[in-house]
């Protein structure tokens, strides 16, 4: 196994889309985020980084989603899988390997969208905007001072940020764990289809927010009492962050965050559970 | 005895079709085994159950002794060149060398270029794949088969693509490596390089074993005959009946084929001399691996009738 996924890693390093998948991101974020903003902030503090992050985290659940489907899928699509399969042993090895691989992209590119948007955060609090198209009669010379004594000595860092400092971790890396639980279902429908076409267009209707709200609306019309959103993977962080309003959840309170963690582990491990057992069972050519 | 693979009553179902038939091969160490087969036969499919590509609907086999429970380890053991090479475009072929050497858990960074050389291609270390010619794939592909000496090689049309001379360069390779101690499967249609290397054979035909003979068998079965062209065919059968033939044929074209006492050819041309029957033509020929193939299996839907 470690053999394969030396291999694997090897091949991964070696290939110029993973470094410009987060590249190509990166830009179009910055372009957008830097160049024009409709809102300057007054104070600043971890929650304001996070929430900028869960906000870029969504991108890179999309960019995670299609290196890794673009990994496999090369294997496959060119027939190197056929020089390595017939050597592992048990097949399921290169579905473990394919799961690791998928998760690495993703920690790695969701780090990068945690990076930017503490760097967002910091330029945008400084108050640098691209010169030419700050939308605020600011001048620069007034905004960096006025902006800087805030984020050193506020009372308000000191008090709350601590506070708020482990939710957010945990809200993040609960972020980064359901961005596996897509990778697995990537894979599980890669491994049933044997087909990459499946498996990305899934990850960008999940990244992009259009497959659960289509879910749930389904869900809808079938019966109102089903309250589906809350179990689906991207769409319960309408939960954690208290922008649902409706009269259930009012009703019912907050679920605590572990069960978001718990929810979202077991949809990585059934999805990665189906992906073993089809590989296993299906030919690898 | 002890086979290198061995296989019992394999079977590969794809819904009701059966593209393997509970075929059962024998495979014993440093031979090379010629599987034989049309297209569609079976063989590609019963190579890749073998190779640990794909699953048998039911039957088993072993490898190396060891029967599934202990399979996983003994396929570090085998090389399979299946189909087209699969090559990964963007990388050179040492990198696409040294990725399997990785997963085999070869050390030596020299394995790469020592089976570029080995197969030709020592002159393009760092090509990327993406540039090779259909042959050079072919021969990465090859080399891809041998990373780790494998004892055991697997070959679905080695010599596809290739030019006369790398058709001889690939012969003399495999026969070298068999000469190390390695065994070989080969699937070819070119059936007369296969009968030039080949220990044993195995013919398939719609997903069954018709027949497993090693190469000697297969020279004694081959049907030898006396092949005689004169210029009066209807005389030329009367003589031949006298002087004791009974076992002969005339086919289209008045060539008349004798298929006995194959030493008695003077006696034939002093025969027809005699009754002022000229002979055209009169040769010993010896029936080819094709031939017996063609025949083993039938017409042109491989259907025995």
């Amino acid at each position: 196994m470690s053999k394969l996924l030396k291999m694997e890693f090897r091949r991964l390093f070696k290939s110029f889309f993973f470094y410009a998948f987060p590249a190509a991101i990166i830009f179009i974020l910055a372009m957008e985020k830097l160049t024009f903003d409709g809102t300057k902030m007054d104070s600043i503090g971890i929650s304001k980084v996070f929430s900028y992050a869960q906000e870029m985290a969504a991108f890179s659940m999309v960019a995670a989603g299609i290196m890794a489907i673009y990994h496999w899928s090369q294997e496959n699509k060119k027939g190197f899988i056929k020089n390595v399969a017939g050597n592992v042993g048990s097949k399921h090895k290169i579905t473990i390997a394919r799961m690791i691989i998928g998760s690495f992209v993703m920690t790695v590119y969701g780090a990068c969208s945690f990076l930017f948007g503490l760097f967002y955060t910091l330029i945008n609090y400084k108050g640098i905007e691209v010169i030419g198209i700050n939308p605020y009669p600011a001048t620069a010379e007034e905004l960096p001072e006025r902006f800087r004594s805030s984020w050193i000595s506020s009372e308000q860092w000191r008090s709350q940020q601590i506070e708020y400092l482990w939710r957010n971790i945990a809200e993040y890396l609960l972020l980064i764990l359901a961005g596996f639980a897509i990778i697995a279902l990537a894979l599980m429908l890669f491994e049933i289809f044997r087909s990459a076409a499946l498996s990305y267009v899934t990850v960008m209707m999940i990244g992009f927010n259009i497959l659960e709200p289509l879910i749930i609306n389904l869900v809808g019309l079938i019966s109102t009492k089903l309250e589906i959103a809350r179990h689906l993977i991207i769409y319960q962080f309408v939960y954690i962050n208290g922008d649902f309003t409706g009269e259930d959840m009012a009703a019912a309170g907050p679920a605590p965050l572990w069960t978001f963690w718990l929810r979202t582990g077991l949809y990585v491990v059934v999805f990665l559970a189906t992906a073993i057992v089809v590989s296993r069972k299906k030919d690898t050519v | 005895m002890e086979y290198i693979l061995e296989t019992n009553d394999l079977t590969k179902a794809y819904g009701k079709k059966k593209a393997l038939d509970k075929v059962s091969i024998h495979v014993t160490p440093g031979e090379i085994y010629g599987l034989v087969g049309r297209n569609g036969a079976g063989k590609t499919t019963l190579m890749k159950i073998t190779g640990g590509l794909a699953n048998a609907t039911s039957g088993s086999y072993s490898l190396f002794g060891k029967d599934s429970k202990e399979l996983s380890k003994s396929k570090e053991n085998v090389g399979i060149l299946i189909e087209d090479p699969g090559l990964l475009p963007d990388v050179s072929g040492v990198e696409n060398l040294w990725l399997k050497c990785m997963v085999l858990g070869v050390k030596d960074k020299n394995e790469p270029k020592k089976l570029m050389e080995l197969v030709g291609l020592g002159d393009v270390l760092k090509l990327k794949t993406k540039k090779y010619s259909f042959g050079m794939k072919q021969r990465l592909g090859l080399a891809l088969a041998l990373v780790g000496a494998p004892k055991l090689v697997i070959l679905d049309e080695p010599i596809n693509g290739f030019d006369p001379q790398g058709i001889k360069s690939v012969r003399e390779m495999i026969l070298k490596k068999q000469s190390e101690g390695t065994t070989f499967i080969i699937s070819s249609h070119i059936l007369g390089e296969l009968s030039r290397i080949s220990t044993k054979y195995g013919f398939i035909n719609n997903g069954k074993m018709v027949e497993e003979s090693t190469k000697e068998e297969i020279i004694q079965k081959c049907k030898s005959k006396i092949e005689l062209i004169a210029s009066d065919v209807p005389k030329a059968c009367t003589i031949i009946e006298n002087i004791g033939f009974k076992d002969y044929k005339v086919l289209d074209g008045g060539v008349i084929n004798i298929y006995e006492q194959l030493d008695r050819t003077g006696d034939i041309t002093n025969a027809l001399a005699k009754e002022s029957v000229a002979t055209l033509e009169i040769s010993k020929k010896y029936e080819s691996l094709e031939d017996y193939y063609v025949k083993l299996v039938g017409g042109k839907d491989g259907k025995n009738e």
